[in-house]
């Protein structure tokens, strides 16, 4: 039986990653209601955001098998996602007349949108019942 | 005396965002240093908890009076879901700091009072002001 993934450190991770996908869907909501033709590009990438945010608070709050293969892909696709929107942000910031929650590596979020998927991974590895740091 | 009024009104968020500021930040050094003497959360951060829910609910009274008052946010939508946030969240951390009764429930408080000063400025942002 693997420890579980959703208390200690863990709980930390469900409350902030619960936090953010409350934040992300309202944000994400409220520009698509009210301004979507603006910028629908950085609008939808938020929308995406935020179901991500969601499915891997989901699957950590779940914790068994299925919940942690649903948190790592999560926090992989999140990984990427912030990095290739942080990396085209920077090189053609013409592409996103609006901020998405990934832009700048997540700079307007404090760099949490970046820092919070190694986390998750990190976490998962670690909890994982053949890994080799069991502390 | 209509115009020493409408002035007060103005001023008055201006102090207590500095207030909720001030006491957000307090509990987060509480709470997160509790957390780094691997305590569990404990009266004084129920305490911290409590002021800083009636320092945010302050603050978004004074918002919303001056905003009756006529002085109305840039966003009503984003105004009014920070405010909601703001008021929700130390108390929202409290409980699920409460399921943690461990340092890593310290950490949950201290992560949310660090969440609120920006909130505080957000709304800032916001309302103009």
């Amino acid at each position: 039986m693997p420890r579980p993934v959703n208390t200690g450190l863990g709980r930390v991770l469900v409350f902030v990653y619960g936090l953010f996908a409350v934040a992300a869907t309202c944000r994400a909501g409220v520009q698509i209601i009210t301004k979507f033709g603006e910028a629908p590009v950085s609008y939808l990438l938020s929308a995406l955001a935020a179901v991500l945010y969601i499915v891997a608070t989901v699957g950590l709050v779940r914790g068994d098998e299925g919940g942690r293969r649903l948190a790592r892909l999560c926090f992989t696709v999140e990984l990427v996602g912030v990095l290739a929107v942080g990396t085209l942000s920077v090189l053609q910031p013409q592409d996103f007349p609006d901020a998405t929650v990934w832009s700048g590596f997540g700079e307007g979020y404090g760099y949490l949108p970046l820092v919070l998927p190694v986390l998750g991974l990190i976490w998962l590895r670690r909890k994982t019942p053949a890994g080799p740091a069991e502390a | 005396m209509r115009a020493v009024a409408a002035v007060n009104v103005a001023r008055m968020p201006a102090v207590l965002s500095t207030t909720t500021t001030v006491v957000a930040l307090l509990l987060a050094a509480v709470a997160l240093l509790a957390a780094a003497r691997d305590r569990a959360p404990d009266r004084v951060q129920l305490i911290g908890t409590v002021v800083v829910t009636i320092a945010a609910v302050l603050l978004v009274g004074a918002a919303v009076a001056s905003w009756i008052g006529g002085h109305s946010p840039r966003e009503t939508t984003t105004f009014l879901g920070y405010a909601l946030t703001m008021v929700l969240l130390p108390a929202g951390a409290w409980v699920v700091g409460r399921m943690e009764p461990t340092r890593f429930g310290s950490v949950i408080i201290g992560v949310a009072a660090l969440i609120v000063p920006v909130l505080v400025l957000r709304i800032g942002q916001v309302f103009g002001a």
